[in-house]
Parts: C-alpha cells; structure tokens; sequence
C-alpha cells in the first residue's frame, strides 16, 4: 500500500461535511474493489468509506493524517481533491 | 399581564395573540425499546430497509429545495444515514432477533457517544435515528395533532415544515430563527401568532399546556389569553384608512373566505410560494393555472405578481440562487422570467382581468426599463419593480415615464443597507424596520416616486406593523401590503389620524436616534 501525509486546515476539525466528502469520494473512487485507509498514524487506521469510521477519530485543526491505499488507485486525482476537502472552511 | 407566569420571551412575529394546547419538540435522543422482533428476519429488515429509504427519500426531497449549503448539510446526514457501519450495525441487530425501532435506538444510541464532543452533529444524528422510527411507525412528518388549536415550541423549524403546518397550528414559539427569516415570514403570511429568538425553556412546559402566545407584546404565557386594556376595535375612527390596503399571499387558502371590505386587491403574490415543492421549472401550463385561479379568486383591485424570487432559505430548485444579488444578470433567470411573463399575460387574457407584474431585486434603473419593456411586449401593461437594494433606492427619480409603480420591501432593505444576515437574530437591533436610518431610506423613495408621479407601496413585513403603518402614510406611501390577519389592525390605526396628524407623527419618528425611540414617540402620540 501507498500512503500519505496530509495535515487538516478546518477550524472544526474532520467534521461531518468533510467527512461524508471523503466518505463519498472514496466509495466513487474504490468502485474496482480498491480500498483506501485513513487514520492519525499508520498503526491506527480505519475504512475511509464510512462516514462514521472517520469521524471517529476525532481529527482536529492542525492534526496530521494518514491515507493509505492501493497502487491501483489514481493517487493524484484523489489527494488532490483530498486537500481541497479537508482544508474547506 | 400581572397574573399570567411568562416563560418564554421572544421577538414578535404577526401581530397577534392565540391560544392553544402546546405541542413541544424536544429533541432528547431516540426513544429506547428493547423488543425482539414478531416478525421473520427476513421481513423485518425488509421493514427496516423501507424505513430508511423513506429517510431517504426525505432529505432528498428536502436537498432539493434547499440552498448550497444546506443541501451539504443534508448531505452529510445522508451519507450517515447510508453509511456502511451503521447499515452493518442494524443488520446484525436484526439478525439477532431484534425489532427495527430496537435495531435502531441500539446502534443509534452506540454511535452517538463518537459525536459527543462535536455539539450539534450529535443531535443530528439522533434525529436520524428518530427519524428512522417515525418512519417504522408510519408518521415521518412532524407529528403534529389535529383538531384542537395548537401552538408549536420548538428550536427551529425549517421553512418548508411551516409550509406544511396545518390550520389548527395558531401560534409557533422558536428558540432560534431571526424576525425576517423565512420561517417567520410564513409564519406572518399564514396568521400564525410567533415566537422567534425566544428565551426560555423547553420544560417550562408540557405538551398538551395550554399556551398563549402574544406576538404583539414578544411573551408568551400558560393559560388563556388576558385581554388588552386598549383592543383594537377601540379605536376612534375619524375617517377612511390613510392608505390603500393590499394583501400579501404565498398560497391559495389565503384568499379563502375573505371579506373583501378594506381590501384593495392584491400587493404581493409570493409567486415562487405556489412552487416550493416543485423539482424543477415548474411547466407552463401549470404556471397559467395557479396565475389563472389568483386572478379569479382575489379580491377586487390591482393584482401584483412578483416574478420568481429566489433566496438562501426558499431557493428553488430550478434558479441559481448562490447569488441572490445577480439575479438579473443571469441569463438563465432571464429564460425563466420570460416563461414567466408569458404565463401572467395568458393567465390575463383568459380570465379578462389585469395583471400587474414586479421584479424583485432589481439593481439600478437601468434593469427596471429593461424588465418594464419585456413585460409590456408580453403584454402586461401594468409593471413595476420592488425597491430592496439600496443602490436603486438612490435612483428612483431617474424611473421617471419607465416603470408604472414601485414597492419598497423593507426586510430585503434593511438587510441591504447594514449589511446583515436575514437569519442572524442577534442583529435584531438593526433589523427593525424603526432603524431611523432605514425610516429614511423609505421616506426618499416615497418622496421620489411621489415626484415622478407614480403608485408607491410597502409590501415588506413592516407594513403590517400598525404603528409603522401610520408612520409610512404620514411620509405619503399609497398602499400598504400585508398578510391578511394584519389588516383589521392596520384598518383601526390608519382610521384613527387625519394625514396632518400621521405627517406628525412620522416627523417625530424620523427626528429619533435610535429604532427604540422611534417606536416609543410614536406609541405614545397613538395612545396605544
């Protein structure tokens, strides 16, 4: 698996509407069975797919995250679309 | 008042006081049952499937009428609902023998304690979950009761919960929500006495209390009303109204059963009201209807249609509204409005009355000859533009022999002019339409259309205000246009002052610093 490091730039933290933003892409993306993980560190990771899974780590402002995925993913696309997500007021 | 305990203190909305059993939405987590299941697995999760696509459906209907950020809001809620660990958390609560409405408040209740931290989210997502068994037992929409009248406590509702209110609803206490925010509009337009902004608690109260709620004075309290010492029929009446009267409708019932005495006509036809549910541009031939059945139904006088207006908390499906401000300089609005026009001009050729057309949130002359032209190549001889953003407000002598008449909408003005959110209720103070600074606003577009020779109305909310009332027909407005409730008052105080009196009155009204001081000078010169 490929994995990142993107930092969270919301106030808010990872709250429900980014959430369910990456929730949705993910399910869009990973449609050829392809799975992406997504956690605070690379020992606690979670389905990226679940809405609920996400918001249940609790990421706050400022906070590090960790996005793991297959090498049949098209990684660009994705975190670029990932960056604008998580740094959307 | 000194007997009745007041427990709820609030901004005013309607001009009005009405009584009725209270009916409280709390929103206190999802009803617990713990009860296995009489059914087979099978037809169980089939039940529970049917229940949430239900939910579903809801938002859906719901994202559609909404504006763009509502609709990620709603959006987050769906993909919650539909997310695939809770979907797994129901199943194998089915599984293991357990009813839906079970299933539900279990994984519900599991899951809640991960928002704990993150305030309104968790509400939200209960309210799914409760969602979810009102769908179970059947009742999705606000289960309101029927029959007896009934006044609603709640934190908020959405506009579109008030359109579907029904008539035994006479009064609505809301903890949150500003005085011109769209549910309160409605609110207004429906007759119901309300409550926005309001301070006080939930459980102060049961449901099945009986409530009044007293618009005028901004209290609520338990038990039945307690009669005013002045009541409004008291009045002295010294002559006819100093102004026309119109009324302001949003749907058909508010031509039901209408004496027409006082009553000129019609001043605003909320147009995009008769749509709200719509997906999608509503057709032609249903529009030349609804405009056909007005036409037919309202009250002798001038009937005024205002093209669709579109805005952040009544968006239609079928406008762009992410810029309220540009309307016009869509183009798509533009298609919209000609469909629109010609409709109006159909409508009036087959009934064999006149229409009168305005635009809203028009920005400069320039835009109002353009929008007169195309309603008279319509057709529609009779057309005119709404005043609400301050920079036309500043050229009105300029729409000298171009527009036929004008109507000041005072919310949009006001939201205009201090650069406010319609929404926000901790800017009440400068959304009163007293602001002196907003009073004299008003009294330079009435000066300049009384200039150029042309009709003036105030259709915004402060019409409906008796005080204000008096104080706009002093300044020399021609009509005032107002949901219907409001006119009985409105006749009594416009009845009671000659013009000398009221142009008095708004002098001194202008003359004060501040919107609370307006208000008290002219409270006392009306005695009331």
């Amino acid at each position: 698996m490929i994995t990142r490091v993107l930092r969270v730039d919301n106030e808010q933290g990872l709250h429900a509407r980014p959430a369910a933003a990456i929730a949705k892409m993910v399910s869009d993306y990973s449609s050829q069975g392809s799975k992406v993980l997504i956690g605070k560190s690379e020992d606690n990771l979670v389905d990226a797919s679940s809405v609920l899974e996400i918001l249940s780590l609790k990421v706050k402002n400022g906070e590090d995250l960790v996005i793991a995925f297959d090498e049949t993913f098209e990684v660009e696309g994705f975190l670029d679309s990932l960056r604008v997500i998580l740094s959307k007021k | 008042m000194s007997s009745a305990k007041v427990i709820f203190e609030g901004q005013g909305i309607g001009e009005l006081v009405a009584s009725g059993k209270a009916f409280v939405i709390k929103d206190n987590g999802v009803f617990v049952e713990k009860k296995k299941s009489a059914l087979t697995q099978t037809a169980e999760s089939a039940r529970l499937a049917r229940a949430i696509t239900q939910v579903e459906e809801n938002l859906n209907q719901a994202i559609c009428q909404t504006s763009a950020e509502t609709k990620e809001i709603l959006g987050a809620l769906q993909a919650l609902l539909l997310d695939t660990k809770l979907q797994t958390g129901l199943k194998l609560s089915i599984e293991a023998g357990w009813s839906s409405e079970s299933a539900v408040s279990k994984v519900f209740a599991d899951y809640a304690d991960l928002f704990s931290e993150m305030g309104d989210l968790k509400e939200d997502f209960l309210d799914l979950g409760r969602q979810i068994q009102a769908a179970l037992s059947g009742s999705a929409e606000l289960l309101i009761p029927t029959g007896d009248s009934v006044v609603i406590v709640a934190k908020n509702l959405s506009p579109l919960q008030m359109v579907k209110l029904g008539e035994n609803v006479v009064g609505v206490i809301l903890l949150e929500s500003g005085p011109t925010s769209h549910t309160a509009i409605i609110c207004r337009q429906k007759g119901i006495a309300t409550l926005v902004g309001a301070a006080g608690l939930l459980t102060s109260m049961k449901s099945g209390d009986e409530l009044t709620v007293d618009a005028i004075s901004g209290k609520a309290y338990l038990g039945p009303p307690i009669a005013y010492s002045i009541s409004e029929t008291a009045r002295r009446k010294i002559g006819e109204p100093l102004t026309k009267l119109r009324l302001n409708i949003g749907a058909m019932s508010d031509l039901k059963s209408l004496s027409q005495e006082n009553i000129d006509g019609i001043g605003l036809v909320r147009t995009e009201m008769f749509f709200l549910g719509a997906i999608g541009e509503p057709d032609s031939v249903e529009q030349t209807q609804v405009y056909e059945t007005i036409l037919r139904l309202a009250p002798q006088g001038k009937v005024v249609f205002r093209t669709f207006d579109s805005s952040e908390d009544k968006a239609l499906t079928f406008i762009d509204s992410k810029n309220h401000e540009s309307l016009w300089n869509s183009s798509q609005y533009w298609e919209i409005i000609d469909q629109q026009l010609s409709c109006l001009a159909l409508a009036q050729k087959r009934v064999g009355r006149e229409v009168s057309v305005m635009a809203p949130m028009i920005e400069s002359a320039t835009q109002a000859e353009q929008f007169v032209r195309k309603a008279k190549a319509h057709g529609i001889h009779s057309a005119g533009v709404m005043v609400e953003l301050p920079s036309l407000s500043l050229e009105i002598p300029k729409l000298e022999g171009k527009v036929d008449f004008l109507s000041i909408g005072t919310n949009d003005l006001a939201k205009y002019l201090f650069g406010l959110d319609r929404e926000n209720f901790s800017s009440s103070n400068l959304l009163t339409p007293w602001h002196p600074e907003l009073l004299s606003r008003v009294k330079l577009i009435v000066e300049g259309a009384n200039s150029i020779g042309i009709e003036v109305a105030i259709c915004g909310e402060a019409a409906a205000d008796p005080l204000l009332g008096v104080v706009f027909a002093g300044m020399g407005i021609d009509v005032l246009s107002m949901a219907r409730l409001s006119i009985p008052r409105a006749v009594a105080y416009l009845s009671s002052v000659t013009v000398d009196q009221a142009k008095e009155i708004a002098r001194q009204a202008l003359e004060q610093s501040d919107a609370e001081a307006a208000k008290a000078v002219t409270q006392e010169s009306l005695g009331s």
